[in-house]
Parts: C-alpha cells; sequence; structure tokens
C-alpha cells in the first residue's frame, strides 16, 4: 500500500513541476495551442472539401466524421500530455546512459522511465475537441445518455493507456537496436485511427488493425460508444488488447534491463 | 577580392561535404525516420481505397492518381529541407547561446547555416525520393499515372533549384524571428501546420472551392509541393509551369530582403550568457 501511496506521490510530483515548467514558458504555450488548433483546422478543411464532393464516407457524414475527428484528439492530447514528453526522450536515455540514474530511485523504473514530464499545452488544447464535438451535437441529433458519457471516457483513457504501453513497448527495441525510431512508430503513423474502422476491409487486415496494431480500435470504441453505436463485444476486445500490452511491454522490458549496460560516467 | 570569394565558397563547400557525411552517418535513423512517414502515409491510403469504391473518383482523381499524388507531395517535401533544417538549428543555436561560438568562425553565420542545411537536403532528398519512388516504380498501375516527358523533366529539374532557394529565403525569415522569442518550436509549428494545409500535403488543393483556390494561387506555397506533384501527373501546362517558377522567384527575392532586414535588427539586441 506504501509502494502504491509513493508511486501516486511521485506522479503529482511532476504534474506540479510540469505545469511551473509550463507557465514559465507563456509565449511557447499560446503559441502550442495555436499550432494545435491549425492542426485541427487542417483536418477539418480535409473533411469538408473531401465531403464537399461525396456525401459519405462508409456511411458516415461530415458531422459524424468531426465527431469522430474529436474524438481522436481528445486521445491524442491525453497521449500528448501524459506519455510523449516521455517517450521522445526514452531512446536517448537508454542510449546515452541515462537511465542509469533512473535505475536507482526506489521506485518502479518503468514507470520513472515513461513518466517523468507532462505537456501542460495539449490538456488545454482540448478544448479545441471538445468544441468540435458541440457543433457537431448542435448541427444534428445523436443518442447520448450520461453512461454513455461516462463509457466513453473510460474507453478513451484505456486507449490511451494502451498506446502508452505499446510505444513503451516499440521505444524498448532501443535497447536492441540503438540507432532505429521505433519509438513513436505508432503514433507516427495513427492519423488514420481518426477515420472510420469500416475502411479496414478483409478479415486479415481486420485481425491485425483491431489487435496487434489497433488502429481501429482506439478512437473508434469510444467515438461508438458516445453515439450509442457500438458493437459491445469490442469493448471486451479492447480490455484484452489492453491486458496483451500490459504483459507485452513488461516482458520486453525485462528482457531490454538485462540486455541494458549502462553508458554513463 | 576575386580571392576572398573563391576563399568563402571553398569554405562553404567543406562546411556542406562534412554536413553531407554526418548525415550518411545517421543514414539508418533517416532511412527509418522515412519509413514510418511512408507507413503513415500508405495507411491513409485504406481511406481514399474505400471514399474510391464507393464513388468512382473524386474530382478528377481514382485510386491510382491520388496514390501517386500523395506519394509524390510528400517526397517533394524533402526539397524544402534545407530551410527547415536552417530554421531548426539557427532557432535552437541563438537560444542556447551557441550562435555566439558560430559568430566567431571565419565565415559568415548565414552561409554556414545554409551549407550546413543543404549538406542535410542533399542526403535526405536522396533517400526520401528513393523510398517514396518506389512503390511507383514496382506497381504498374502506379507507374502508368505519371507523365515523365523531357519538358516535365526539364521542368521539375528547375523547381527543384527555385523551391530551395525559396525555402532558404522565407525559413530565413522564420528563422530570424528568434532574436524576439524565448523559444523556437512553437512558432515553427505554426508556420509547419499552415504550411501543411497550403502546399498540398494534406489534400489535392484542387479539390477545394474555387476561392481557396484563387488565394493559394498568388502564394507562392502551393508551388513548392501541390504543382510538382501535378506536373509529375501531367495536369499542369508548360505554360503554367513557368508561371509557378516565376512566383517562386519573386517571393524569393521578397523573402530575402526582409531575411536580410529581420537579421540586421535582430542580432543588435542578441546578447549571450556562455563560455
Amino acid at each position: 500500500m506504501n509502494r502504491i501511496y509513493v508511486h501516486i506521490k511521485y506522479l503529482f510530483l511532476i504534474l506540479k513541476y510540469s505545469l511551473m515548467k509550463t507557465l514559465s514558458y507563456r509565449v511557447d504555450f499560446i503559441l502550442g495551442f495555436l499550432g494545435t488548433a491549425l492542426w485541427n483546422l487542417g483536418a477539418l478543411l480535409f473533411l469538408k472539401f473531401t465531403l464537399g464532393n461525396i456525401n459519405e464516407i462508409a456511411g458516415w457524414d461530415f458531422y459524424d466524421l468531426v465527431l469522430l475527428h474529436a474524438t481522436g484528439q481528445v486521445w491524442a492530447y491525453l497521449y500528448f500530455t501524459f506519455s510523449y514528453p516521455s517517450l521522445s526522450h526514452f531512446g536517448e536515455y537508454i542510449n546515452a546512459g541515462g537511465l542509469d540514474y533512473l535505475l536507482t530511485k526506489p521506485l518502479n523504473s518503468l514507470i520513472t522511465s515513461t513518466l517523468q514530464s507532462f505537456d501542460y499545452v495539449a490538456i488545454f488544447s482540448m478544448l479545441q475537441p471538445f468544441a468540435m464535438m458541440f457543433y457537431s451535437f448542435s448541427n444534428k441529433s445523436y443518442s447520448i445518455s450520461l453512461g454513455s458519457v461516462l463509457l466513453y471516457l473510460f474507453t478513451i483513457v484505456i486507449s490511451t493507456i494502451i498506446t502508452h504501453l505499446l510505444e513503451v513497448t516499440l521505444s524498448s527495441t532501443t535497447f536492441w537496436f540503438p540507432k532505429t525510431e521505433l519509438g513513436g512508430f505508432y503514433f507516427g503513423t495513427s492519423d488514420v485511427s481518426h477515420y472510420p474502422y469500416e475502411i479496414f476491409s478483409g478479415k486479415v487486415l481486420r485481425l491485425i488493425f483491431f489487435t496487434i496494431v489497433p488502429y481501429a480500435l482506439i478512437v473508434n470504441v469510444p467515438f461508438r460508444v458516445l453515439i450509442n453505436k457500438l458493437d459491445y463485444r469490442l469493448l471486451i476486445l479492447q480490455f484484452f488488447v489492453l491486458i496483451f500490452f500490459v504483459i507485452i511491454s513488461k516482458l520486453i522490458w525485462k528482457a531490454g534491463l538485462k540486455k541494458y549496460q549502462g553508458a554513463s560516467s | 577580392m576575386r580571392l576572398v570569394k573563391n576563399s568563402n565558397m571553398k569554405k562553404a563547400f567543406t562546411i556542406f561535404k562534412n554536413s553531407v557525411l554526418e548525415k550518411l552517418e545517421y543514414r539508418g535513423e533517416i532511412i527509418s525516420g522515412v519509413i514510418i512517414s511512408l507507413a503513415g502515409l500508405l495507411l491513409q491510403l485504406f481511406l481514399w481505397n474505400k471514399i474510391m469504391l464507393e464513388n468512382g473518383e473524386v474530382s478528377g482523381y481514382d485510386y491510382n492518381k491520388i496514390v501517386v499524388y500523395y506519394l509524390m507531395v510528400s517526397a517533394w517535401e524533402s526539397v524544402n529541407l534545407a530551410g527547415r533544417k536552417l530554421a531548426k538549428s539557427f532557432m535552437r543555436d541563438v537560444n542556447s547561446g551557441g550562435f555566439s561560438s558560430i559568430l566567431m568562425k571565419p565565415i559568415k553565420p548565414q552561409v554556414f547555416y545554409i551549407s550546413t542545411a543543404l549538406g542535410f537536403q542533399f542526403v535526405r532528398s536522396i533517400i526520401e525520393f528513393t523510398l517514396f519512388g518506389l512503390p511507383i516504380l514496382i506497381n504498374i498501375n502506379w507507374r502508368n499515372v505519371l507523365d515523365l516527358s523531357f519538358a516535365n523533366i526539364s521542368l521539375l529539374s528547375l523547381y527543384v533549384i527555385f523551391i530551395t532557394l525559396f525555402s532558404l529565403a522565407f525559413y530565413s525569415c522564420v528563422a530570424y524571428i528568434i532574436f524576439w522569442l524565448e523559444s523556437g518550436n512553437g512558432f515553427r509549428n505554426i508556420v509547419s501546420q499552415i504550411l501543411r494545409i497550403v502546399k498540398g500535403n494534406l489534400f489535392p488543393l484542387d479539390i477545394a472551392p474555387i476561392w481557396f483556390q484563387s488565394i493559394l494561387r498568388n502564394l507562392p506555397f502551393m508551388y513548392m509541393g501541390f504543382y510538382p506533384a501535378k506536373i509529375l501527373l501531367g495536369d499542369v501546362t508548360f505554360i503554367d509551369g513557368v508561371k509557378g517558377l516565376v512566383i517562386l522567384f519573386i517571393y524569393t527575392i521578397i523573402f530575402s530582403l526582409f531575411a536580410k532586414l529581420l537579421f540586421r535588427s535582430g542580432i543588435k539586441i542578441y546578447d549571450s550568457v556562455g563560455n
């Protein structure tokens, strides 16, 4: 119990210091917010112009796709806030020997290595997808309940944890291949998650994209939960994918640590 | 006078050569980075496949044409890498105080950054054009969409030079803004997000409404990615291709003059603490 308390305290301290750091660079904070707004503008223009020529994609209209995109952004900003700031330096720690220092801490080394700082710009950028959701809701009626909203929040957190663990697994390959950029592969190629999973046709493709590289699962499950259009077997699948990545990431991390030799002075 | 010029050229070439060698050392990293971009791009094609299956074509693009468009527009990104690299390195050095050591070198700092960035672009362009071009070469349906006439190839060779020069001038302006900022990442991100839209990386610009296209036609950015890709698809006449080059040239001069002005004012307020 005491061990869990220490880890929670550690995470709260990181939250506090990350906020102080963010507020020290206020101009950067505003520019970062504007950057994400422009990213969203680009995605909306893409949808608007493409759907200006056709009416639907896989049976989903413009407002559905805006809602799906917004859900994808909530997931992306959660990942950018909690996961990316640490994982983007993960390879460096291993290659430059910074991991030595983290391994000596009386905390779980996987947690301290992959959750070292948080980025608040992304959290504030969350206002943008919420504005997009509001836009969709005010233009089209959806059947939404309190239960679906709660389940939406739950599934999106699960999706973020799956992404974090998947990226940890990929980043851990640095122990064996120091000069590759495999860490970041999943998130770097995940724009496709923002589209309806019907775009993946064929049993083999579906199997791959619903489980091993779960592009079809991550954003689509929370989105469909929210509008009450989910095949609920996918919820169970999401849970199994989570368990799978918990196990895989721990195994690879442990194997990597055995291989790690340290490089610092 | 001529001797000094020759010596400067020699220094610039040596820096360029060193930059090429340095990048070649990290070729594994570059290749894996490009493969990630390529994988992301190919995954997007699932969406287009679905759209084309349901609609046949969109604004004159069938599936093969849209695939080649996206591959080519992504490959042409590497032609403006020199500018992006220049902005990134310059902003980082001014921020960290490392710019002071560049100022002490027996070469103009602008020439130093441009030579380094060109070396970087040289290596990346070869790798990116090879990796993005490979799927087109392998797939005959995609290859057949290309229009590789002599006129188009000549035009595109000129586009490589004009885009490189424009991107160096444009990103120099972006870089020198750092004299007035506390960090460059946010500003650079804003610029790259805007360019992603107006260069045609997100969607072919001719699927957009006419008003949107009219605005972009008088700006230089669509000629950096969208136009070269359309030339390769055989959708741009030779005369229009030349017009694009003229627009790039005019904006290169405007941004070069502006960059000069920014550097002169910026260097006056630059201070650093270092050893």
